[in-house]
């Protein structure tokens, strides 16, 4: 199993390669990142906490409004070329379980998240230093990135989950802004850590300098981890309904 | 066939097109997602924080509209697209139908849904305006032109890039970029960037501000003058995008044929 899942994943590797994926993976997280500078640089008498106050201003653009967007990117690449000429006919008739097929992809996918996660945590330490602040980025941020990262497989799993159901390429990338957004209000009310498009946004702690999780480290990962694996076993359940 | 006629069926055929493609169901959700902003901005909103709760949301609107429409509108554009595409149904349908109805018939689909989408917007605002604060809102015409034209622009736009280009990364990728310079451009007022690209002008059709002390917290908030040469301009530029759609859409079908 573990044979044919690597063959897959090195299947779906050589998909994107060469695609408008990587510039797309480059390209947006600068964007929040302009944004959160921006801020910080028009609000210095206010945002006084040095690399916290930057984190505040960085990360509330990119969690609420760039990353489900991107993900969805990326899952709707995915699905892409399965979309077209029937290709998703061919790809199930393969000697492949459908199981391992969406697993590979998903697998990308986390390691896309993953990677711009690595990208952003790059770009926000940079230009940190560019805009004056001095020392490195607190312990706790590392800590909260890490977290985020847990928060940003969830919303990877569902945006995957999404594109995979939805033969259109830009749908899923709408839906993930309007999730991103509900994220946001949800991440703002006591029941805010059940709804997954708020997870990245808790675990990250955005827009926030002290931490907002507090004691649900543990039910944040339980979380986590109870989404991940649920909407994996649903979207594997469903097609094999659907046959 | 009289014009008219025409119209009418390119109108229903393309209906008959997206039926089962859910996009109402897009627009909804939207929708919702305005609602839910809207509601939870008002939470903090009282006659003790700011003299006029009604601008504060009139801008929140917006802006909102300025983060949300753009993508949502690029993925509508998309999928009516991608139906043709997928299919390469292009020459085939236009032996039976005229490729200037076809692109009418997408573009009317398109305004049909705005024009709804933003009147339910403008419905909304006026009824909570009403049940919360017991205000009846002015300036309700001016937020519905702002919210129709500045979107219909943008459909239009991403209609062109979607019918153009067979790779629908393309258009979304833009739609992306002008989302967020669109964005940008409420930030910076002192410069002429809201003006420029379409995305801009739920911005600049604004024509309320506010002002907030820092010290009292409370945030004064004026009407301005409604842009009247801007909202002109706009209109010029929907129609040039529609006359150049057309045409170039037109000139593809022809290499096809």
């Amino acid at each position: 199993m573990l044979i044919l899942l690597g063959k897959a994943l090195f299947c779906e590797r050589l998909k994107c390669k060469e695609s408008l994926i990587w510039p797309a993976f480059l390209l947006i997280p600068f964007i929040p990142i302009f944004m959160g500078a921006g801020n910080y640089l028009n609000n210095l008498s206010i945002l006084q906490s040095e690399w916290y106050s930057y984190w505040t201003q960085a990360t509330l653009f990119y969690t609420t409004f760039f990353f489900a967007p991107l993900i969805g990117v990326y899952c709707a690449f995915l699905w892409r070329y399965e979309n077209f000429n029937r290709c998703r006919n061919l790809l199930f008739t393969h000697p492949v379980p459908y199981p391992v097929i969406y697993l590979s992809k998903l697998l990308l996918v986390c390691l896309l998240s993953l990677m711009t996660q690595a990208w952003f945590a790059l770009l926000f330490f940079l230009s940190g230093k560019l805009i004056g602040l001095e020392g490195l980025p607190p312990t706790d941020i590392c800590i909260w990135i890490l977290r985020g990262t847990l928060g940003a497989m969830v919303i990877a799993s569902l945006q995957f989950f999404i594109a995979s159901e939805t033969a259109s390429f830009a749908t899923p990338i709408a839906l993930g802004l309007i999730g991103g957004i509900t994220g946001l209000l949800a991440a703002n009310s006591s029941l805010g850590i059940f709804w997954p498009y708020a997870q990245m946004l808790l675990g990250m702690n955005s827009n926030k300098s002290e931490d907002i999780l507090g004691q649900k480290d543990i039910l944040f990962l339980l979380l986590t981890v109870f989404y991940s694996i649920g909407i994996y076993l649903v979207a594997v359940h469903r097609e094999g309904k659907n046959g | 066939m009289s014009i008219k006629y025409a119209s009418l069926k390119a109108i229903l055929l393309e209906w008959k097109k997206l039926h089962h493609r859910r996009l109402p169901l897009l627009f909804f959700l939207a929708l919702m997602a305005i609602i839910l902003w809207t509601v939870w901005c008002s939470e903090d909103l009282n006659r003790n924080t700011t003299n006029d709760p009604f601008v504060s949301l009139y801008i929140n609107l917006l802006l909102m509209n300025t983060i949300l429409i753009p993508i949502i509108l690029a993925a509508a554009a998309s999928r009516m697209c991608d139906i043709e595409q997928l299919g390469n149904t292009y020459p085939w349908i236009c032996t039976i139908q005229e490729p200037k109805h076809i692109y009418f018939g997408k573009a009317a689909i398109g305004t049909i849904y705005l024009a709804v989408f933003c009147l339910l917007q403008v419905l909304f605002i006026t009824m909570f305006m009403y049940k919360k604060f017991g205000i009846i809102p002015q300036h309700k015409l001016n937020l519905y032109a702002n919210l129709f034209l500045s979107s219909l622009c943008i459909f239009l736009f991403q209609l062109n890039l979607s019918l153009g280009s067979s790779n629908q990364l393309t258009p979304v990728f833009i739609s992306i970029g002008g989302t967020f310079t669109g964005l940008f451009a409420w930030f910076l007022n002192q410069w002429p960037l809201r003006y420029l690209i379409p995305w801009g002008y739920y911005a600049a059709l604004c024509n309320a501000g506010f002002s907030y002390d820092r010290e009292t917290r409370y945030t004064t908030c004026y009407w301005n003058s409604y842009p009247v040469f801007w909202l002109f301009i706009l209109i010029i530029v929907i129609i040039f995008l529609y006359q150049q759609g057309c045409r170039s859409f037109l000139r593809s079908i022809r290499k096809t044929m």
